[in-house]
């Protein structure tokens, strides 16, 4: 039986900055986050002046000011990538409660311009105590940096339990590239559009650079410029817009730990959790879900995470991809934009799989291109689930389109 | 990680050229040797911790060689990193015990894109180890060959050594030993 937020909100729009990706002509992180607002307002006919509650990792307050707008709901949730996940549950539950009726849920970074301008970056990851935190002391003399640096750890620990390879993994990335290539607004559609872009084979995945043993460069999500808006409302709302609604039939949050020294299993994040209590909240489980939408920073993330979901059995989650499930024309849909891999990823991928989910359950997502089948799929239902930090915090969403 | 002479030299070129760069994280202790002209002992060049209030006790295990850690007085429990309060049972009734110095590896993996001054060291070999009192360290892991990744096994054992990073911080790496 669906919990009591069941549908209690939709998303109805679902929109991107002018331009994303790897941008020419550089953007900051607030330019990202204007342009996929006012195109937000201009696809669901909602006027900017109506939004009522506005969320985001950090920058809630600097939007409300641009826009001129002063809401009566402010959420700055900033726990990685998942956060934008955990600002429609939260979202739901201010709309269900009568708060308010309209929330805007908003991202902008510029992972690649800021090499160039600077100019915002990802705004606030909640450090928390940050240098001064025992565990900063504890692991910072380690030479640990980006999160390639941490996330190879959980690969070797699941190729120890599990037997897994390398090549196992590689079948993620190359699955995610042929998504890609159905995708013209992907990084990596083509060759044209960025030099690494195109075809890939599984071999080209396990020869590529060493970034940390045993991710190479091609396991890894790449850093673009990423600008993406959507709109939660109330169903009354909702009956009266000319966009489609998309229900959020269950949602979920759970966290295993900040820093990865204090992750138990390397083999298991806390999506296990979320992904139950969103379950739960739909009153589904993993066999009614169509398709699937997982964080991929890094092909073992999105391993990991098709295990956590119930989608495979533990230690079987790259099956989906290797088996062909996952892929075009496949049985079972998973990152149909290309993914963080070979879409788009700025620093934190959760508004990316807000917008994909949104538009395969309201027909929107774009046909194929070159005659291959079409990136649009028959899913009517959608498990996505976010993980921000180094495996540490997780956000599951059920959707389920419109009747 | 003693220091090489071509790194020396580069060193005094640039101090003695008044083009002196370094890396935000190269500590300066070292450069202040190289003023004093006492004999040069040092060169830990990679970023050092800053001492917590509440962990001096560790650090003054690492200047004597050993390995002080935190455990729960009222359940028993080791825990890394020190807390205010005990992880497992929330009680604050925390005591440092003198550690075997002695684990496993967790997991690894090999570091071939790093930054500051840890660039200068890739590859190098990352790992978590399992330590025998329980709970689990961060390590750059020493003993091994960052390019025959398959020749480091998880579940190998490791311990622990102490290298002089600075006058009075003294720094835990785990090396794998033989069986």
């Amino acid at each position: 039986m669906p919990g009591q937020l069941y549908k209690a909100a939709a998303i109805v729009g679902a929109a991107e900055a002018n331009e994303i990706g790897f941008l020419q002509e550089p953007a900051t992180a607030l330019q990202l986050h204007i342009e996929a607002i006012k195109n937000l307002s201009d696809q669901t006919g909602i006027p900017i002046s109506k939004i009522e509650g506005v969320f985001s990792t950090g920058w809630s307050s600097e939007l409300c000011e641009h826009l001129g707008i002063q809401p009566k709901y402010i959420d700055t949730t900033a726990v990685g990538g998942c956060s934008f996940e955990m600002h429609v549950h939260h979202a739901m539950a201010a709309i269900h409660s009568g708060i308010i009726d309209i929330a805007l849920i908003s991202h902008g970074e510029n992972g690649f311009s800021a090499r160039k301008i600077g100019g915002g970056g990802s705004g606030n990851y909640g450090r928390g105590a940050g240098i001064a935190s025992p565990a900063h002391e504890m692991t910072m003399a380690y030479g640990l940096g980006g999160a390639s640096s941490n996330y190879a750890h959980a690969m070797v620990r699941h190729m120890h339990r599990y037997g897994t390879t390398t090549e196992d993994f590689a079948h993620i990335a190359k699955v995610s590239r042929d998504w890609a290539m159905l995708n013209p607004r992907a990084a990596m559609y083509s060759k044209e559009k960025h030099p690494f872009g195109g075809p890939i084979t599984v071999e080209q995945v396990e020869e590529s650079r060493l970034i940390a043993w045993p991710l190479t460069i091609l396991h890894c999500c790449m850093v673009a410029d990423h600008g993406g808006a959507v709109f939660v409302v109330s169903p009354k709302v909702a009956a009266g817009l000319k966009t489609k609604p998309v229900w959020i039939a269950g949602a979920g949050e759970s966290m295993g730990h900040a820093n990865m020294l204090e992750m138990d299993d390397f083999t298991a994040t806390s999506a296990s959790v979320s992904a139950q209590a969103a379950y739960n909240m739909a009153g589904m489980g993993p066999d009614d879900m169509e398709m699937a939408l997982i964080y991929d920073s890094f092909t073992i993330t999105a391993a990991i995470t098709a295990e956590m979901l119930g989608l495979a059995a533990l230690g079987e989650g790259h099956t989906l991809w290797k088996d062909g499930h996952a892929a075009p024309g496949g049985k079972f849909p998973i990152n149909t934009n290309g993914g963080g891999l070979s879409f788009n990823h700025s620093g934190m991928y959760g508004m990316p799989l807000l917008i994909e989910g949104y538009r395969q359950l309201s027909g929107t997502a774009e046909d194929g291109v070159n005659g291959d089948p079409g990136k649009q799929t028959s899913a009517r239902t959608c498990v996505i689930n976010g993980t921000g930090g180094t495996l540490s915090t997780t956000s599951t969403l059920v959707l389920i389109a419109d009747d | 990680m003693t220091l090489s002479i071509s790194s020396l030299s580069i060193s005094i070129l640039s101090i003695s050229s008044g083009a002196i760069w370094l890396p935000q994280s190269v500590n300066m202790f070292w450069l202040r040797l190289i003023y004093c002209g006492e004999e040069l002992k040092l060169a830990y060049n990679t970023p050092i911790p800053t001492q917590g209030k509440h962990t001096k006790p560790f650090w003054q295990g690492t200047q004597e060689g050993k390995l002080m850690l935190p455990r729960c007085q009222d359940c028993n429990r080791v825990h890394w990193y020190p807390r205010f309060i005990c992880p497992s049972c929330h009680s604050t009734n925390l005591e440092w015990i003198q550690g075997s110095g002695e684990g496993t590896i967790h997991t690894f993996a090999v570091q071939h894109l790093a930054f500051g001054a840890w660039a200068e060291e890739a590859p190098y070999v990352t790992a978590y180890i399992d330590l025998k009192e329980g709970d689990r360290m961060l390590t750059v892991l020493r003993g091994v060959d960052p390019n025959k990744p398959e020749d480091i096994k998880v579940g190998a054992r490791v311990v622990v050594e102490f290298d002089q990073a600075s006058e009075d911080m003294h720094i835990p790496y785990w090396r794998m030993v033989e069986e």
